[in-house]
């Protein structure tokens, strides 16, 4: 994600809410530490130009599906909370897991015609061949409103991917 | 023993240091990884090339196959070595393996003058703080160790762990291999030594990180296309 939150030309995206898994310590450490640098150059507060929120995540590496069910309806009813205090009009999200109640929350408030938002997947550096369950279930459901993928065998088997080539 | 008949050249003497890190990551145990690196063989072909400290992040448990490891001995300082290598382990950092990785990138991090050798599991995962629920994050920020491996461009030995099942990792192994930026090891080979000669020729000719890619479609550019979608125009 660092990597791509470097090709982006962040003046357009401003706020910029950071949302991690709630078990996951490192990545808002390490985003944070480019905020902070990102703030220190433009001589702005981060403060305002980027926040930082965790979310519970639907399903844990090795869960049973079984109780993966109650998990996700908590982590759908967070993402629900979380959307309507960002009212995000993009969404960038590099899965997996974490991202999909809220794309799948983002997707229904567009259908419904609650808000709009962009939504954006890039699925996995260690996605070759084959996506992830996140990737699959927003392909499928043409969900994201555009479908990155960092090879060029996946591009081939899901041919409304664009390929981007390694981001991270 | 030692080098009768062996293709191995001979350590030089007085040479700098040298340092192979293995890292088995934090999802699960991969005692195999380390009884493979500390077998006499895998030792002496490390010696041979010149290396002179071996350090291993060796996850929970990992601790027990070193101190049962047959070729390694123990000093009276409790220090570990054998077959001319000192050896060093741990079992998780909480801060990432960063400075380990630094260690073995030719840069004097740590006092290691010379280039090394990156020994990783075949996951993506980073290194979480602790082996408990933070350990099954998924999370991809790009951190785990085959990638700062090859923003080094250090050489690496990728292993994937039979007992992980999902071997969508393999998937990775395999391309990285063969594309050319890592050698690609089975950790129940029998002359899993030579994977150190296959990481050794490939210091010769590494490639540099992220690939150009040349004959495949180029790829898209993904800042235009999100631009696009938003119809954001250049305003330059």
């Amino acid at each position: 994600m660092l990597n791509l939150l470097s090709v982006l030309q962040k003046e357009r995206f401003s706020p910029r809410f950071y949302v991690a898994a709630a078990t996951d310590n490192m990545s808002l450490q390490k985003v944070r530490t480019l905020e902070n640098s990102l703030a220190d150059e433009t001589g702005v507060k981060v403060e305002e130009t980027a926040q930082f929120m965790q979310i519970y995540r639907s399903r844990e590496v090795g869960q049973s599906y079984l109780t993966s069910v109650w998990t996700t309806l908590i982590a759908t009813a967070h993402a629900l909370w979380i959307m309507f205090k960002i009212r995000p009009q993009v969404i960038l999200c590099n899965g997996p897991g974490t991202c999909f109640p809220l794309c799948a929350i983002a997707f229904f408030f567009k259908v419904v015609g609650i808000r709009w938002s962009s939504i954006f997947y890039v699925e996995s550096i260690a996605r070759v061949r084959r996506l992830s369950l996140s990737g699959l279930l927003l392909y499928k459901l043409q969900i994201a409103d555009q479908f990155f993928v960092q090879w060029p065998q996946l591009q081939r088997q899901y041919p409304r991917a664009h390929y981007v080539g390694c981001l991270m | 023993m030692a080098s009768e008949g062996s293709s191995f050249p001979e350590p030089v003497p007085g040479a700098p240091r040298k340092l192979c890190f293995v890292t088995v990551g934090a999802t699960a145990p991969f005692n195999s990884l380390i009884r493979a690196v500390l077998e006499r063989p895998f030792l002496q072909a490390l010696s041979s090339y010149g290396y002179t400290d071996l350090l291993l992040q060796y996850g929970r448990g990992g601790d027990n196959a070193l101190k049962e490891a047959e070729a390694v001995d123990v000093d009276q300082d409790s220090l570990y070595h054998g077959e001319g290598i000192r050896i060093a382990g741990f079992a998780f950092r909480e801060d990432g393996l960063s400075y380990e990785m630094k260690t073995t990138s030719g840069r004097g991090f740590g006092g290691f003058e010379a280039q090394g050798l990156i020994i990783s599991h075949a996951g993506m995962l980073p290194l979480a703080s602790s082996p408990t629920r933070a350990m099954l994050t998924s999370v991809d920020i790009g951190s785990g160790s085959i990638l700062e491996g090859l923003r080094l461009g250090v050489p690496m030995i990728v292993v994937p762990n039979p007992q992980l099942l999902d071997n969508h990792q393999e998937d990775l192994a395999e391309e990285l291999a063969g594309q050319g930026y890592v050698v690609h090891a089975d950790v129940q080979a029998k002359d899993f030594e030579d994977n150190v000669r296959q990481a050794e020729e490939m210091r010769q000719r590494t490639r540099s990180w992220p690939p150009v890619n040349s004959g495949e479609a180029a790829p898209a550019g993904i800042s235009e296309i999100i631009d696009e979608e938003l119809g954001f125009r250049n305003l330059d």
